[in-house]
């Protein structure tokens, strides 16, 4: 096996739990997904359903009372759930690097972009002679399409969409292998996003960088990821092609997430899904989705489905899909719930 | 002729100036719009941060008094209102917020909500009935009762706090509700359900909305016409179809341009750039507020602000673009879609 065959990130049967005076609460638990090489791949959910916690547990950020339980995250087929936490400071913004939500508020407002970008260069690389961090700080605020005026301003005198773009100059100026970005542009209006987001992927692109990218917003999604995994309850419900999970979801509850989604396209009445997510403390037994799941039958009340091949790259956990393909039909002719 | 229920007459608020000599910036310019009291109507407000639409929902719930302009609750000026009829506008006018987080107490049961407005209000004699209104209203909402009442509002979802924001409002059978970006914190499977709510609230109860919101694509589901604001002044305006399908203002183009649609098959086309995404340094400029970020910009545009041209049956954009377009536009014998001139 050469190099390039192995995957970006491969992360197998990760379990990350919030110890509470009541027990565990499995926030993630045996979550497996593979990224490959340069690909955009995302993670679609409600709020709660464990999305930032596997992003978290990727960066080894998880914080007391949350624990990775267990599970390997492999990084270029390298574990970091075992390494150090030397080595794994050493993996973070290097070969790891994390755009959070609410980034252009992590900006440090009484320090210069230029000392700040050049905080990152420095903390990582060791001195580096004045004129080159000069030309490495120009270079990449010219990838972010920001004027190297910048560079000496401090952050209330940008825009959300420009402090936006710094937090991308940063998080990419140690060419990482992979870019985690938990909702970069939630706090933008749409046509900063869509210039933001785009200058994202062209960054991405130039680097070669695969990226992991978690957000609320479905139709931002559709627009940017070539593969997402849905995320219910601390499981992982279904992963496919951007495409494919649009147009042909195959677990029921991705089924209902998308047929509830609002668009400037077509108006529909009706939608959303039923009832609450649930408590993890204390999930459903079997499928978690049961109780609100419209195809739900005995099965699914007492067995934990697994996340298999339905289709050619086409992963789902659903019953439904246990023992004939027949069964496809009977997911299809209500998808609207 | 039908009558006027809500009235906004030619509203500007313009904040600063004064003795310290800050620059004065208009929040809102010169915006008008009319709700009738025989055809409820769920009218949105549409703008990025900035375009003035808190400013538009704080005057219409009496929070901050306009610089110029009338507002006007059943004929009467909201400034000149006597005691009785300030309380009924209080009543008839209600406000939904964004954060369903924020606006509860957190020390009391849900159940205090609905218990102050019944109480202020006296909208029941008695526990007995005040527990079937409130009944009542959690079921319009689609809630069920005994799953809400008696719990404190750390143990319910985004969602279920805010259609009891919604039942609260229902509760006080108001005319008008203005809903400040009531569905931007809720899950999207959540969205649906709630706009649907608003929907029901229109065509069952009579009741009219003001939904302001940044969100293009639950104000196409939902609102029967659209206002597009831009820096405190409407860009564009009109039917929600005509608009949002066949947006004539590039400020309009722009925005509906940006919407990341839902559809893998229907990727963004073009780039944005920076210039048209943001512009930081706002010139002083006596025309069109959006000159710098426009791609059709002329001289003409930055001498005095461009009227609102009609550009379809029942749409306005206030672009010189369409000054010497001829369009066959049936004359309006009343102004449905308030022109703002």
């Amino acid at each position: 096996m050469t190099i390039d065959e192995t995957p970006a990130l491969q992360v197998e049967n990760l379990r990350v739990y919030y110890w509470t005076s009541r027990g565990p609460v499995k926030a993630v638990d045996d979550v497996s997904f593979t990224i490959q090489r340069n690909e955009r791949f995302g993670f679609i959910g409600e709020s709660g359903c464990g999305k930032t916690t596997t992003i978290m547990a990727i960066l080894r950020l998880i914080k007391k009372p949350g624990k990775i339980e267990s599970g390997r995250i492999l990084l270029n087929g390298q574990d970091i759930v075992a390494i150090n936490k030397e080595e794994m400071r050493q993996t973070r913004w290097s070969k790891i690097s994390l755009i959070p939500q609410g980034a252009m508020n992590s900006l440090n407002p009484i320090m210069r972009v230029r000392d700040q970008l050049a905080d990152v260069i420095v903390t990582h690389k060791g001195p580096v002679p004045s004129a080159d961090l000069r030309a490495d700080i120009n270079a990449l605020l010219d990838m972010v399409e920001l004027p190297a005026r910048v560079a000496d301003m401090y952050p209330h005198e940008l825009s959300g969409g420009m402090k936006q773009r710094v937090c991308i100059a940063m998080a990419t100026a140690l060419e990482p292998e992979l870019i985690i970005a938990d909702e970069p542009t939630s706090a933008l209006d749409v046509v900063v996003q869509k210039a933001v987001m785009q200058t994202l992927i062209g960054v991405q692109e130039r680097l070669g960088a695969s990226m992991i990218l978690i957000g609320h917003d479905m139709g931002l999604t559709a627009q940017v990821l070539d593969r997402v995994g849905v995320m219910y309850a601390g499981k992982l419900v279904e992963v496919a092609s951007i495409r494919e999970l649009y147009h042909t979801p195959q677990h029921p509850y991705t089924q209902a997430l998308i047929a509830s989604l609002p668009s400037v396209r077509e108006k529909k009445r009706g939608g959303g899904i039923p009832g609450l997510p649930p408590f993890l403390l204390n999930p459903p037994s079997g499928c978690r989705f049961h109780p609100r799941c419209p195809h739900a039958f005995d099965t699914c009340r007492t067995v934990t489905p697994e996340l298999l091949e339905v289709q050619r790259d086409h992963l789902a956990a659903c019953h439904l899909y246990d023992q004939e393909p027949a069964n496809w039909n009977k997911a299809h002719a209500n998808t609207s719930i | 002729m039908p009558t006027p229920l809500f009235e906004l007459r030619n509203l500007t608020k313009i904040y600063g100036g004064g003795l310290l000599g800050r620059q004065a910036s208009a929040a809102l310019d010169n915006f008008s719009l009319t709700f009738y009291e025989e055809e409820p109507k769920i009218t949105t407000i549409a703008g990025e941060s900035g375009s003035g639409k808190s400013t538009l929902a704080n005057l219409a719930l009496d929070f901050i008094h306009p610089t110029e302009g009338q507002i006007l609750y059943k004929g009467k000026d909201l400034g000149k209102m006597s005691r009785t009829e300030r309380f009924n506008f209080r009543r008839e006018v209600q406000a939904i917020f964004q954060d369903p987080f924020g606006t509860y107490n957190p020390f009391y049961k849900v159940d205090a909500v609905f218990d102050t407005v019944i109480g202020k209000f006296k909208l029941a004699h008695g526990k007995q009935e005040a527990l079937k209104i409130t009944w009542e209203a959690l079921e319009v909402v689609g809630l069920r009762p005994n799953e809400i009442l008696g719990k404190y509002p750390h143990q319910l979802s985004g969602g279920q706090r805010q259609r009891i924001m919604v039942a609260r409002a229902f509760l006080l059978k108001p005319r008008l509700i203005v809903a400040d970006e009531p569905v931007s914190m809720v899950d999207a499977s959540l969205q649906v359900r709630i706009l649907d709510i608003f929907r029901n609230l229109k065509e069952n109860y009579g009741i009219s909305f003001l939904y302001i919101t940044h969100d293009l694509s639950t104000a196409y589901q939902i609102s029967d016409d659209i206002y597009v604001l831009y820096s405190g002044s409407v860009m564009e305006n009109g039917n929600v179809d005509d608009v949002i399908q066949d947006p004539h203002h590039p400020y309009t183009q722009l925005l509906v341009s940006s919407i990341p649609v839902p559809d893998p098959d229907i990727r963004w086309e073009g780039r944005t750039t920076s210039s048209a995404s943001e512009v930081v340094i706002k010139m002083a400029n006596n025309g069109c507020k959006f000159y710098q970020r426009c791609p059709h910009a002329m001289d003409r545009c930055t001498v005095s602000p461009p009227p609102a041209y009609p550009v379809g049956a029942n749409q306005f954009a206030a672009c010189y673009l369409y000054a010497d377009t001829q369009i066959a536009v049936a004359a309006p014998d009343l102004p449905r879609v308030g022109q703002a001139v």
